[in-house]
């Protein structure tokens, strides 16, 4: 009964924080008038690129916006490259098995453009089942300054197509990372990308200054987790808080910083414009859907958390949209993420505008999954 | 193509063993690599075909036994509902054995696992194939019996859908040495009872006690002066409780084996957490089986 009470007062006060935030993005009404013009712009340049994504709104939106500038010339030349890129790909598709798919993101050089999504890939028992350093890069699962507990369970529920998780980012801490984890992949080829966790500014400094000189190559900053109370998604759903994050972060870290963006948000190009301005490097996106499930016999969450975030195949048309708006919107690249469960959602994902795909949830369905949605991939490139 | 380690196999049987408020079932299969390596306490991840459910079925190993594997499933949901329809001929896809059984010496086994796994991570190829996983687990195999006290009396007590992991358990000690009469079992049903005769085959300290009848198996414990020796449960949460306070007041050791939503079911995902004195651990990966003094139930 206890239990019980408590998930309905954490369900209160999350609903209450959320609620609040979206105010606050509502009161930057400015800032958002401006996104969603611009990406109007954007999406009109690329409707006159790409053939197939060509719809009669697009079609009108560029005959509204003709009179835009700078913007929409840089973004122009940024799509016509990616269409560029995605027809050379097309042209190399007799061989398939041993070209170079690498690419390069913030220096950063890939074998492939398939990494794990946070929370789903652990170094010791993803590793048991396959080799993870024929992935574009592995990313470990969320580290804070200290060890954190994580929710209490039932933490997962599953979903149509989907699941919930209110895990609540339980980790050993940075310290334990870097002593246990990080020697592990000390002398292996491939890019390690940290995702760091926190529940304020200084929690998230506090382990970006830890991970200097590290093996780790990049930093994914998580501020979109639904599953804690205060940090995590708190960052993610202002864009101010996030831009002021970003900024602080940047002047710390000695390695490309990530910017994983929450898509429980009213508009999400304003946070991405946010992060991009303040100084982020990439952006990833997106993390899991804030949703809820009931146990019919008791009526109550089926959940100790209430909440949790939603995630599989379910979300895969919303990670699509975000991504194909953002991209059209922001100059960084982009991480896609989001319910890729085979290789035509991953390339699905690169045609929306993302430069690499992670896989999450589809590895809990099959721990191989990066690799053959890898595989699979490649018959598309 | 790196394989995968979830493999379809064949159903050779199928059987309802009760159909009223519950519905339980059993399914053999012919999985070789599965049943000769699985050890008591052990689940596999029993997998959907269906996409629009994601996650594995985590269900306990009953019995394994000249390459045929066991399962006995309690109708809980869809999934499991699903399982139901399953009939001879059919396939189902599997991963397993997994998880930290009864008879696995604890931290030493965990031990074990991970500088196997540590020494192939560092080596060149960063993965363990699933050849090394089964190696790996014969080398638990072997010796995992071993520190099995030959005096001493085994009390398993399995209750509802907890009773089916008790009789792999039972097979083991049995054919490990263990003397009938120092094997106890006692099981509890809330009404009908099922998969009971196997224990018969094994030993005649067999208790059945059922709700029913108003008796559970604590009661079956006091009436038969159970009080030396070590136990071994699986059950429902009530059940456990109520088992490890006879553990304490008798200081018996008691191993019990827990049930928690999971993920992915490797360790992934963290998704299945249990507290324990030594900090959070995975129901999946560290357990189910935990030492009842360690956990906080």
């Amino acid at each position: 009964m206890r239990m019980d009470n408590v998930a309905s007062s954490q369900t209160r006060n999350q609903a209450g924080s959320q609620a609040q935030s979206q105010t606050d993005s509502q009161a930057s009404s400015e800032t958002r008038n401006l996104a969603s013009s611009k990406t109007q712009n954007q999406t009109s340049s690329l409707a006159s690129i790409q053939t197939r994504n060509q719809t009669s709104s697009l079609a009108s939106s560029e005959t509204r916006n003709q009179a835009s500038s700078k913007t929409q010339n840089r973004a122009s030349s940024k799509t016509q490259n990616r269409a560029n890129s995605l027809t050379t790909i097309h042209d190399n598709d007799i061989t398939t098995s041993h070209k170079d798919r690498s690419i390069e993101i913030c220096g950063v050089r890939w074998k492939n453009p398939i990494t794990t999504a946070a929370g789903t890939f652990a170094i010791r028992e993803s590793g048991k089942y396959y080799d993870y350093t024929k992935l574009g890069s592995i990313t470990t699962k969320g580290v804070a300054p200290q060890a954190w507990e994580g929710n209490p369970t039932p933490r997962i529920a599953e979903t149509p197509s989907g699941m919930l998780n209110a895990v609540g980012l339980e980790n050993p801490g940075v310290d334990a990372y870097i002593k246990n984890d990080l020697p592990i992949l000390e002398n292996q080829d491939v890019v390690v990308i940290a995702n760091v966790a926190g529940h304020s500014e200084d929690e998230y400094i506090d382990v970006v200054k830890k991970l200097r000189g590290t093996r780790v190559d990049m930093l994914e900053i998580n501020i979109s987790c639904p599953n804690v109370s205060c940090g995590g998604i708190a960052f993610g759903t202002d864009a101010e808080t996030a831009a002021r994050l970003t900024a602080k972060i940047k002047k710390v870290a000695d390695k490309p910083v990530i910017i994983k963006l929450s898509p429980n948000v009213t508009d999400i190009v304003s946070m991405a414009q946010a992060v991009e301005a303040a100084g982020a490097d990439c952006i990833s996106m997106i993390n899991t859907l804030l949703g809820m499930r009931l146990n019919l016999k008791t009526g109550l969450p089926i959940l100790a958390n209430a909440t949790g975030g939603l995630s599989g195949p379910a979300i895969l048309p919303v990670a699509i949209r975000m991504i194909y708006q953002v991209s059209r919107a922001v100059d960084i690249p982009i991480i896609g993420m989001g319910g890729v469960s085979t290789g035509a959602d991953a390339y699905e994902m690169l045609l929306a505008g993302a430069q690499a795909v992670a896989v999450g949830t589809a590895a809990l369905s099959d721990p191989v999954a990066p690799i053959r949605i890898l595989e699979e991939l490649e018959g598309y490139l | 193509m790196e394989q995968s380690p979830i493999k379809k196999y064949r159903v050779l049987a199928d059987k309802t063993l009760i159909h009223g408020d519950e519905i339980v079932y059993l399914l053999k299969i012919d999985a070789k690599d599965i049943a000769d390596s699985a050890r008591p306490g052990q689940f596999v991840n029993v997998y959907m075909d269906d996409s629009s459910k994601l996650l594995p079925r985590p269900i306990s190993i009953a019995d394994a036994e000249d390459g045929v594997l066991t399962l006995v499933i309690g109708i809980r949901g869809k999934g499991t509902a699903y399982l139901h329809t399953k009939k001879s001929g059919d396939y189902v896809r599997i991963m397993g054995p997994l998880g930290t059984g009864f008879l696995d010496a604890g931290d030493v086994s965990h031990e074990l696992v991970d500088s196997v796994s540590s020494v192939n991570l560092d080596s060149p190829i960063a993965s363990v194939d699933v050849t090394n996983l089964s190696v790996r687990a014969d080398l638990r195999d072997a010796s995992h019996t071993e520190h099995l006290d030959p005096a001493t009396k085994h009390i398993l007590i399995g209750g509802g859908i907890g009773v089916p992991p008790m009789r792999l358990l039972a097979k083991t000690l049995a054919k490990s040495g263990v003397k009938p009469d120092d094997i106890c079992v006692v099981l509890g049903y809330r009404d009908e009872p099922f998969y009971e005769n196997g224990f018969y085959e094994i030993t005649d300290l067999v208790y059945e006690t059922s709700d029913r009848d108003n008796r559970n198996v604590v009661d079956a414990l006091n009436d038969e002066k159970l009080t030396s020796g070590i136990i071994y449960a699986c059950g429902p949460t009530p059940m456990l409780k109520a088992v490890k306070s006879y553990a304490q007041l008798h200081e018996m050791k008691l191993l019990i084996s827990l049930e928690e939503r999971m993920g992915c079911g490797y360790g992934a995902c963290v998704g299945c957490t249990v507290k324990t004195t030594a900090g959070k651990k995975k129901v999946c990966k560290d357990g189910p089986v935990f030492d009842a003094s360690e956990v906080v139930l």
